[in-house]
């Protein structure tokens, strides 16, 4: 079980789990709707309606009615989304025509945002390791629109054997999704839970980095909060992989440094150029980083 | 995903052919690689997607499914196929007012307040507002469901 003591760790004591918030966070499904369409559309018909001012295409409705029920969603309009979970695409900047590979696509919420940030053009291998979770993945793909992307079901960890090689890659990795603040997450997340994934991360952190060309990116990502998950592995990437990291030039909201340190271990300083999002009842915990291959 | 056929240019445009002929709906799928897989469903995707190197991935799918090839040159297009067809069409369709929207989105048959050019036992775009929001068949004076069942809403009703 992990407690708040561990997190006041990492984001001093005055720290504490926030109450979730009742609101519902999404993104306009450019592919199928404009954004300014949508929030016309949102505004009609809910009382409290935000866009966000770091990613005009994020909207946040407060609203008693279940969004995932409405026909905007199952038409494919949007996409219900946590505003943190919106970052790493964001700091990835996959553009028109290229090709992308996101590691472990499913449910898809990241393979899609990065299809409209491309406007569908290009090449995005979306791959996941279980069947169970290609039917999540290609049903969002589907309502979403989306006709640019490859899905594939192949062990992440080995992805490298197929000696593909990519100036993009996206890894949002497994994790214990701490960020999420879930209490059931938090009971059953163990120390030995942890360090588990942080060795499964760092293996699909090196499949990665081994499948990026020179100059190559690599954006890393979790819902996690846990530092053994985040800056270990980003210290491990550099001291080991040979990965360099790049400062995140985004103005995104909860957004706080990341740690040069945890329990005594000192990570290299280039670490600092993560960023971290401090979970607030709406934001999700995150973690994301950059990396460059030199 | 066994993909069956590559279409050709000829086979495309009587695929587009048939989508005119049934909903008055003209666009080019030319830019696309239009594929079918089993049971004559339709897919379609960028070149540089299709012709991306394969032969080391154990591929799922790729690209949109569009709808289904029926007898008697008539096709049941997906939502995405609609939306991406859905210009103006002027043949098979009906449209639905709010209650009714709901009804056909939880996988009821429903009688439309109107329609448009509609043939017996022919496929029809469903219409609520500006929106499509799916297929159905016409069966003399209503429409019979063909929503997926993936795409339907079964517990509470459709909250708008």
């Amino acid at each position: 079980m992990i407690d708040v003591n561990r997190h006041k760790k990492i984001f001093g004591e005055g720290f504490d789990y926030p109450e979730r918030k009742n609101v519902w966070q999404l993104r306009s499904n450019t592919i199928k709707i404009s954004s300014n369409e949508l929030e016309n559309s949102l505004r009609g018909k809910y009382q409290k309606v935000e866009r966000l001012n770091w990613y005009k295409d994020a909207f946040v409705v407060e609203t008693e009615k279940n969004l995932s029920k409405s026909l905007e969603h199952i038409l494919g309009y949007f996409f219900l989304q946590n505003l943190s979970s919106m970052i790493p695409p964001l700091v990835l900047e996959p553009r028109e025509g290229e090709i992308i590979l996101d590691i472990a696509a499913s449910p898809g919420s990241k393979t899609t945002q990065m299809a409209q940030l491309m406007n569908d053009s290009g090449v995005i291998i979306a791959n996941d390791i279980t069947h169970l979770r290609m039917k999540a993945l290609r049903g969002n793909l589907q309502r979403c629109g989306v006709m640019n992307t490859i899905v594939t079901q192949m062990d992440g960890k080995k992805f490298f054997r197929t000696d593909l090689k990519f100036d993009k890659i996206l890894l949002d990795a497994p994790c214990t999704g701490t960020g999420t603040l879930n209490p059931r997450i938090l009971k059953t997340t163990s120390e030995r839970g942890i360090r588990n994934l942080s060795n499964t991360q760092k293996q699909l952190l090196s499949s990665a980095s081994k499948m990026l060309n020179e100059e190559g990116v690599l954006v890393y990502s979790t819902c996690s909060l846990e530092p053994e998950e985040n800056e270990e592995n980003i210290d491990y990437v550099v001291r080991k992989l040979g990965l360099v990291t790049e400062k995140i030039n985004l103005n995104v909201s909860n957004r706080v440094n990341s740690l040069t340190d945890w329990n005594n271990k000192k990570f290299d300083d280039s670490v600092a150029n993560a960023l971290r999002i401090t979970p607030d009842g709406i934001m999700e915990g995150f973690f994301v980083c950059k990396l460059r291959k030199c | 995903m066994q993909i069956e056929k590559v279409l050709t240019e000829k086979e495309i445009n009587e695929i587009e052919k048939i989508i005119e002929r049934n909903y008055g709906l003209s666009n080019t799928l030319k830019n696309f690689i239009v594929f079918m897989t089993s049971e004559d469903k339709i897919w379609i995707t960028a070149k540089e997607v299709f012709n991306f190197n394969k032969e080391k991935l154990r591929v799922n799918s790729i690209g949109l499914y569009i709808g289904k090839l029926k007898r008697n040159n008539k096709i049941n297009l997906s939502l995405e196929g609609i939306h991406l067809f859905a210009n103006k069409p002027n043949r098979n369709v009906v449209v639905v007012n709010e209650e009714k929207m709901k009804k056909f989105m939880q996988g009821s048959d429903v009688v439309p307040d109107e329609k448009i050019n509609c043939e017996t036992d022919n496929f029809v775009l469903v219409k609520y507002l500006n929106d499509f929001i799916g297929i159905g068949i016409w069966r003399e004076d209503k429409v019979e469901n063909l929503v997926p069942k993936s795409r339907r809403i079964y517990q509470s009703p459709i909250q708008i």
